[in-house]
């Protein structure tokens, strides 16, 4: 664990101001594998805040899983995590899996992407929505079933009391994403992480699920985190927005601000790659050029520079994330549409 | 592979007496008694020399049935897998019968059919490995068949038992090999437990299942009797398990069996 | 539906079966070694043979003997022993009991422990634990079950004199005596099971470890003993239900020898006996009889397989 003076006394302040914020600084993960240590989240900095929904986007491999993880303390003993994250000022990064474990679920929740491989195929929902409200609150079999029945109904699952026996493999996609989100509500987490929840589903159910959790937030006043590689949907329904690339955040701002003036052309890439619904059928997808770099290998420069349509001689050494316009980041040394 | 030379070799070093060789002036002396390093038994035989000579045996029927298996079966699965059709049904079907059955108690009827000598004890246990191998060759092969060079030998005419021995066999011999050697342990446990029944290898023919039968009546005054042979078989067993677990490691990614 | 299904497994068990009694009559009626000669010991002249076999029916073509034999099994008639004219059924009959008692408590026995070490060794992941149980379970797999019986009398019965190396008591006659004399057998042919079933038991829970669900319920904040009980052994325990069934013709081969080395007068014995004494209508009987028990028990198996998998549950209700 690295924590500077300087960032102890910055939290600390925070946490008086934003009751049950997550606040994430400097988070780094490295993976031990037999071959050499894979830097897969370098230096990340987040803002939680309740009631709001952060975005993360990036493409896959960009460490955007890997960071919420870290936070949920979800990955293996391979991990080696550093830098803090603070749950109502409450450091997570260190703390002993035994009392981080008991903030799991409680305070801190997630949905995960494949509902199907995420709920246990031998269980009952409804006795697996059950689990997590008897893991929070003391309560018997009985009133932990007719809370998640109640809990089911909440999500908008029809017929809740007959759906709360069905096996998952008996639900639709859709409906399983619903469960997944029931569980997670559980205990009103004071954080849901949202991991790339409707990349399995189909566009109309994408769009029910992203509502459903818009109105969650609003009800229950908590922090969303959704995580997602599509920057259209990120516009849609996220209040700020990090854009991540090799395990960096890259570029962040307020969503409306990112979108109305995107900087780093890495996001202007992913903008450029979102399926558009007047194209005609048979174009082909517009893909970023190139492929994300080996994340086992150290990179000198920007990350992005491979592949970037803006480089230029001082994509050698390392841009910064640094406020280009308030409350505006940007790491790039080119920003799209700024004067250099 | 130190026992498989052990104990053919060894007899013919080491100086001890015959496995035959009745002392009945020494009955089941213990361990360590000079000229007879691990005991003898109720007649006075030496327990390390007749230990020898039965895994000769063992080692034997366990390579002989398995070769004779591999064979049969190998044959019986690459004809199954490449015909297809009527004929792989019928295989398959008569070879599943066989299969669904109890291993030992089959052994059981076909040694006693054949009665027990070390020629009808391989038979037996080779009779019950066939469908097994029949099975490995016959996934393989039918794997292998669907690749492209095969239709096209299909096209040019080639003669069907010329493809299979050309192209099938090459293919699936590693694994049915890999497959052999995890199931001498198999074909030895199961000689063994057919001689410890009596029905296997006849006395005064040393193996290790009838010695430790034999010694079984002597085991307050004489448990060296069946422990010295006993112990001869589970080495033998647990280093071939160990060299099958390994190859199949190194296998790994394969299909399971 | 259920139902469908065992129809249409036993009809598929049918040809098996026939196949079995067909393979065993035309191998045990073509043994070199005569019964009648066996009847009458080696002094026997040629004619006494000959009144024996036209007795017992042994001088018709094989092909009107395996149809008398199989129109009378159908019915529940195997036959009468060459040697003591008992009726093969009663013998059988008689020593089912005492072999399915052993296999019964040791398969029971050996899965109860192999789920708890299992179990133990996946929660508390001790590196330590991990080696000695995969020692055992190499040990327990690679020994013949003679073997580990032989060492069992040796130690239980000759050096500590506390239970009885050979012998029967039956349920019925003392309850007591009964466990006394079952212990040791069972235990002998229990711990090959017991060892395979942990081996494959703990690692697949440890690849269930992986699966997605598992996060999940480390989302959730489950402790990981409340994931391993709760989560992984229920997906677990579908391999273990298989393993169990593949292995029926094991176990029911290992309980012959075991039957053998503690002199317990089960069918196992009684085979070894009456093949030793070229009694053909008995063997022929058992052997059939084990047949027809190990496809019920297999079906058996499957039919609980599918009743505790709500994804095939599903599927067999709609088909």
């Amino acid at each position: 664990m690295v924590t500077s003076i300087e960032g102890r006394v910055a939290s600390t302040i925070n946490s008086v101001a934003t009751e049950n914020s997550l606040i994430v600084d400097r988070l780094s993960v490295a993976f031990n594998s037999g071959a050499g240590d894979v830097y897969a989240v370098n230096d990340v900095s987040l803002r939680v805040t309740p009631g709001k929904t952060l975005g993360i986007v990036g493409e896959s491999g960009s460490g955007k899983s890997v960071t919420v993880r870290a936070v949920m303390g979800l990955l293996g003993h391979s991990a080696t995590v550093s830098g803090s994250a603070r749950l109502n000022g409450e450091e997570l990064i260190g703390m002993p899996e035994d009392q981080l474990r008991r903030r799991r679920g409680i305070k801190l929740a997630m949905v995960f992407q494949d509902p199907m491989s995420s709920l246990n195929p031998t269980m009952r929902i409804g006795s697996q929505v059950a689990e997590a409200v008897r893991h929070h609150r003391n309560v018997g079999r009985k009133e932990s079933w007719s809370d998640a029945v109640e809990l089911l109904r909440s999500v908008r699952v029809p017929d809740p009391e007959r759906r709360a026996r069905d096996y998952p493999h008996q639900l639709s996609g859709g409906m399983r994403q619903r469960v997944m989100i029931a569980m997670a509500l559980s205990a009103r987490p004071s954080v849901l992480f949202a991991d790339e929840p409707t990349t399995a589903l189909d566009v109309t159910t994408q769009a029910q699920i992203l509502t459903l959790l818009d109105d969650l937030k609003q009800r229950y006043g908590m922090g969303v985190v959704l995580i997602t590689h599509d920057l259209g949907i990120a516009a849609r329904h996220t209040d700020d927005l990090a854009v991540m690339y090799a395990g960096r955040v890259v570029e962040s701002a307020p969503t409306k601000k990112l979108i109305g003036a995107i900087r780093m052309p890495y996001t202007q890439a992913l903008m450029d790659a979102i399926p558009r619904i007047d194209a005609p059928s048979h174009s082909p997808l517009a893909t970023i050029e190139g492929s994300p770099p080996d994340p086992s290998k150290r990179i000198s420069g920007c990350a992005f520079a491979a592949r970037c349509p803006h480089v230029g001689d001082r994509c050698v050494t390392t841009p910064l994330l640094a406020e280009g316009e308030p409350g505006h980041r940007w790491a790039c040394w080119y920003p799209l549409g700024v004067d250099t | 592979m130190l026992l498989v030379g052990g104990c053919f070799i060894g007899p013919q070093i080491v100086h001890i007496p015959g496995p035959n060789v009745v002392n009945l002036a020494l009955p089941h002396v213990g361990l360590g008694t000079p000229g007879h390093l691990l005991g003898t038994d109720e007649l006075g035989r030496d327990l390390l020399s007749r230990s020898l000579y039965g895994g000769q045996t063992s080692f034997e029927v366990g390579l002989a049935s398995v070769a004779i298996g591999l064979v049969i079966g190998g044959l019986l699965g690459m004809i199954s897998g490449f015909m297809g059709g009527w004929i792989d049904s019928v295989i398959m079907r008569v070879l599943d019968i066989l299969l669904a059955f109890p291993s030992l108690i089959l052994a059981l009827t076909v040694a006693t059919y054949l009665g027990p000598s070390e020629r009808n004890v391989i038979f037996a246990i080779a009779f019950f490995t066939v469908p097994s191998f029949a099975r490995v060759a016959r996934s393989g092969t039918i794997q292998f068949k669907e690749r492209e060079f095969l239709l096209a030998g299909e096209l040019s005419g080639a003669g069907r038992a010329h493809q299979i021995f050309r192209h099938v066999l090459p293919n699936i011999w590693g694994r049915l090999m890999t497959y052999g050697l995890l199931t001498i342990g198999v074909a030895m446990i199961v000689e063994a437990s057919l001689s410890f029944l009596g029905l296997g290898i006849r006395p005064p023919r040393a193996s290790w299942g009838a010695m430790i039968a034999e010694g079984k009546g002597y085991l307050t005054i004489a448990p060296q009797i069946s422990l010295v042979p006993g112990t001869f078989l589970f080495v033998a067993i647990t280093s071939l398990n160990m060299l099958g677990d390994g190859i199949r490691a190194r296998y790994s990614g394969g299909e399971a069996w | 539906m259920i139902l469908g299904t065992v129809t249409r497994r036993l009809l598929h068990a049918i040809p098996v079966l026939l196949g079995v009694s067909v393979l065993t009559f035309v191998l045990l009626n073509l043994l070199p070694g005569n019964a009648a000669l066996a009847i009458l010991g080696p002094g026997a002249t040629p004619k006494q043979i000959q009144i024996v076999d036209r007795q017992d029916g042994l001088t018709q073509p094989l092909w009107d003997r395996y149809w008398h034999w199989l129109t009378q099994a159908l019915q529940g008639n195997l036959g009468n022993s060459l040697l003591s004219h008992e009726s093969v059924a009663g013998l059988i009959g008689h020593a089912v009991p005492v072999t399915l008692e052993v296999i019964l408590v040791a398969q029971v026995v050996a899965l109860i422990f192999a789920v708890i070490f299992a179990l133990f060794a996946v929660v508390i992941r001790n590196p330590w634990l991990d080696r000695v149980l995969s020692l055992v379970s190499f040990g327990g797999i690679s020994a013949p079950p003679f073997l580990f019986g032989i060492l069992l009398i040796l130690i239980v019965s000759v050096d500590l004199n506390w239970l009885p190396a050979t012998g029967w008591v039956p349920l019925t006659q003392s309850l007591a005596g009964n466990l006394r004399t079952v212990i040791l057998p069972a235990a002998t042919l229990g711990v090959g099971e017991f060892a395979l079933h942990m081996r494959i038991l703990r690692g697949d829970m440890l690849e269930q470890m992986r699966e997605d669900y598992v996060i999940t319920a480390r989302a959730k904040g489950l402790p990981r003993w409340r994931i391993v009980f709760v989560h992984v052994l229920r997906n677990s325990l579908f391999v273990l239900i298989t393993i169990v069934g593949v292995n029926i013709g094991k176990l029911i081969s290992g309980a012959v020898i075991v039957e053998v080395l503690f002199a317990l007068p089960g069918v196992g014995n009684l085979l070894i006996n009456s093949i030793t004494q070229r009694d053909v209508t008995v063997v022929q009987g058992i052997v059939v009889f084990v047949a027809v028990a190990f496809v019920v028990i297999n079906l058996g198996v499957d039919l609980l397989y599918s009743a505790l998998d709500p994804r095939i549950r599903r599927a067999t209700n709609d088909g």
